[in-house]
């Protein structure tokens, strides 16, 4: 048994790219922070800056994508690619409301990261739900 | 690149429909909303009402590709319309990303409405006129033409 559930040689690529990925991605965010904090950027410079830490965030997605390729298992595939339309879903619902809230009263703004988070806990509650509904006596 | 309606395949034929019509609800239940909230002066929780029924055909769209998945038959076109849900949701990601760093380092505006939405929606066309471009072979623009095609 596995961090992600799952032991096939391409899940276990996936599951090393993606602490790969998260690690260089919270190096990124805290640098990113801390350079904000001390050299007080503006205008062009801040925006570049707060592009920099999503390149990580794409490449965990890309790392994702390549599994769904490289995933020969039919079945941890479906479950892969159910549990990505539940965390969209849930993503995109949270944003949406948030914007509507947003437009029509200025209140709703999400504090920061909160989609981010949605998008990956709907993503592995999905995985987890699937799994133990499809669960048989010799697989426990 | 012919976007050939008469080849393409019963699924697809199904998604288009049913995500034009989602999106046409969308729009109604955005300009409802609107409408809604000034007229009847909704305020706190009330606001939640309009707020979440919005929310509901972009929940549906997400249904929809996902009653696509399972109709449709080409592994291919299966695969190539995840890997567009996965650019999508990127685009969204890094929307949000950005918008979260920028308010976290003092930033005090706001993106518009519709945009984390209309990028999820760019970047998965994108993603599909992409990858159909890059895997384009004579007569297979639109599918499995003689195999699969207009069932």
């Amino acid at each position: 048994m596995s961090f992600f559930g799952t032991s096939t040689p391409a899940s276990k690529r996936y599951q090393r790219r993606f602490l790969v990925t998260m690690s260089i991605y919270l190096v990124v965010l805290f640098a990113a922070i801390l350079v904000v904090k001390h050299t007080h950027p503006h205008g062009w410079q801040l925006y570049t800056i707060s592009v920099v830490p999503a390149v990580p965030l794409l490449a965990m997605l890309g790392a994702l994508g390549v599994y769904l390729t490289e995933e020969t298992d039919e079945y941890i595939r479906l479950i892969t690619m159910r549990s990505l339309l539940v965390g969209t879903a849930v993503l995109l619902a949270v944003l949406v409301v948030d914007e509507v809230l947003r437009s029509i009263s200025g209140a709703g703004a999400l504090p920061p990261f909160t989609s981010w988070v949605t998008f990956f806990m709907a993503f592995g509650v999905a995985q987890a739900v699937q799994r133990m509904r499809n669960r048989v006596k010799d697989d426990a | 690149m012919a976007w050939n309606w008469k080849k393409m395949s019963a699924a697809k034929k199904k998604l288009i429909r049913r995500g034009a019509v989602a999106l046409v609800v969308y729009e109604l239940l955005w300009t409802g909303s609107f409408e809604w909230v000034s007229r009847a002066k909704l305020e706190g929780s009330n606001l939640w009402v309009p707020a979440v029924l919005t929310t509901l055909p972009v929940v549906g769209l997400i249904w929809i590709l996902a009653r696509y998945l399972g109709e449709e038959a080409d592994e291919f076109h299966r695969l190539l319309v995840v890997r567009c849900l996965l650019w999508g949701t990127a685009a969204v990601m890094t929307s949000v990303c950005c918008h979260g760093l920028l308010q976290l380092m003092g930033w005090k505006g706001n993106w518009s409405a519709g945009v984390e939405l209309g990028l999820f929606l760019a970047a998965a066309l994108v993603a599909k006129l992409t990858y159909k471009v890059a895997n384009r072979v004579p007569a297979d623009a639109d599918g499995l033409l003689g195999s699969e095609g207009s069932r």
